[in-house]
């Protein structure tokens, strides 16, 4: 066997254990669903702030869903990582003769895979429901920045689980970093409402720019140009969560 | 409190005491609302109305947040009692579901109100535009009814569940829902057509955060909120029925 078909094997084999878990669909299907059905009753709802009003459902499903369910996959990913970790799992796969890396890489591609399908399928039931979100060319410049956003997610999966002993610590953890990132990134509320110096500095903010940049692309119509400096932001933290991420999660834990 | 449940009230309020949850749940209320405080300029709108974001929610989150947390707390301590097999043991015991629950209940109302009032204090000092009457303090049994309907849902969904995992799923689920319908975060009279009557009784805790709002936003009076207190009750007696009747000691 190869390793490209034993990495393919193993996708495969984490494709059906994902769709079997209680987790995978609470995080990619209820909480979305649940989200949407609350967005779509209250449709006559609005943000007002400053000169500006946005229909609370543009904004949310463009933000609070789009961090929701990027953090939700992560939620899922790292219970799943950091239980191998807590379990021996890796150490047991690197005496066999597929590696600790092929391992991960299988389980990683599904999980990118179901995020960014949830993603779309999320914008679609928004677009649906009312929300006013552009649904054509726009949604294609959208599809790189949801793969970062997603990565991001993933990067602090195995940082988290890294760092953290148990899988119950590494929960807590990842809640405890979640819970600040949907009030300061702009996914729940406009970060224009706030002061100035909070404004500014959250624009360094892992997805801050990220979400920006779609909200940009599929409410106000813009092009992906416009948002050079929160892509080059969001490329850096991947890079940096990635690179962190080698670090804290050794393959022989 | 009989001699017979006192040393279970003991030992539960030490475990929540110790429990790494509860003071996660206390700070991230505190601080969600401090940060709230930080907003400058953000109205809710519906039509030509406008309401002013942070007054909004104030009460409803100073209640909600701490509460929900409970309510999760609740569902996995619940929810692994059963899949551990501790049920199955408390069944040999004179103690009964009922009192159990009870007692689990009772430890974290005192919680649920102190936070709550935290809570509400820090969001006064950031700039809340609560009105400091005495009608406040009947915000104390009306947090304490919202706490123990909380508790009581969430053994009810332990029970109902089959896996610690599933009835956490669950649980977030409902209090998800909850969050969105009770008015916590949105006004209901946004809702379409007849929703915004049907809210207040047909979800929990609907009524009592909409009587918990009129005496901390305006120092209204109790007796205002006859009715809504009443839902309230009538929430409670059914999530404790509920419980009673779905976490047995003989489950596995």
């Amino acid at each position: 066997m190869t390793a490209l078909t034993g990495t393919w094997r193993l996708a495969s084999a984490s494709t059906r254990q994902l769709l079997r878990s209680s987790e995978v669909w609470a995080t990619m299907i209820a909480f979305p669903a649940a989200l949407l059905a609350i967005l779509w009753l209250f449709s006559r709802l609005r943000f007002e702030f400053g000169q500006q009003a946005v229909p609370l459902i543009d904004f949310w499903v463009t933000g609070l869903g789009l961090l929701g369910v990027a953090l939700g996959n992560t939620h899922a990913f790292l219970a799943t990582i950091s239980t191998w970790k807590a379990g021996g799992v890796l150490k047991r796969i690197s005496v066999t003769p597929i590696g600790p890396g092929q391992l991960i890489v299988g389980e990683v591609i599904p999980r990118a895979i179901l995020g960014m399908v949830t993603l779309v399928a999320f914008l679609l039931a928004g677009n649906a429901l009312g929300a006013d979100i552009r649904m054509g060319a726009e949604l294609v410049q959208a599809l790189p920045v949801m793969v970062m956003i997603t990565f991001t997610g993933l990067s602090v999966a195995f940082i988290i689980a890294g760092a953290t002993k148990t899988p119950q610590n590494a929960n807590a953890l990842d809640t405890a970093v979640a819970w600040p990132l949907y009030l300061v990134t702009g996914a729940m509320f406009p970060l224009a409402a706030f002061p100035a110096w909070l404004q500014e500095s959250a624009q360094f903010i892992p997805y801050t720019g990220l979400i920006a940049t779609v909200r940009g692309l599929l409410l106000d119509g813009r092009p992906l140009t416009d948002y050079g400096s929160e892509l080059a932001i969001g490329a850096i933290w991947i890079a940096i969560l990635l690179l962190g991420a080698t670090r804290a999660y050794r393959l022989v834990k | 409190m009989t001699t017979a449940a006192l040393p279970l009230f003991r030992a539960s309020f030490k475990m929540m005491l110790r429990s790494r949850g509860v003071i996660f749940a206390i700070v991230t209320a505190s601080l969600y609302i401090a940060f709230f405080g930080l907003i400058e300029d953000l109205d809710f709108g519906i039509g030509a109305e406008t309401i002013r974001f942070f007054d909004f929610v104030l009460p409803g989150f100073a209640v909600f947040l701490m509460v929900y947390q409970i309510q999760d707390i609740t569902v996995a301590v619940a929810a692994s009692f059963k899949a551990r097999g501790i049920l199955k043991r408390l069944a040999t015991t004179p103690l009964s579901p009922a009192r159990f629950i009870g007692v689990q209940a009772l430890t974290y109302v005192g919680l649920g109100v102190a936070a709550s009032a935290l809570v509400l204090t820090i969001g006064k000092l950031v700039g809340g535009n609560l009105a400091i009457t005495a009608n406040l303090l009947w915000l104390i049994p009306l947090v304490a009814v919202i706490a123990i309907t909380s508790i009581a849902m969430g053994y009810a969904i332990a029970g109902l569940t089959p896996n610690p995992q599933t009835a956490t799923n669950v649980g977030g689920t409902v209090s998800f829902l909850m969050f969105g319908f009770s008015g916590v975060m949105f006004p209901t009279e946004a809702l379409p057509s007849v929703l915004p009557e049907i809210v207040p009784y047909a979800v929990p805790h609907a009524s009592l955060i909409e009587a918990i709002r009129g005496i901390a936003l305006s120092g209204d009076s109790i007796t205002g909120y006859g009715e809504q207190v009443l839902v309230g009750l009538g929430w409670l007696v059914a999530a404790f029925a509920l419980a009673a009747l779905a976490y047995r000691f003989t489950d596995e």
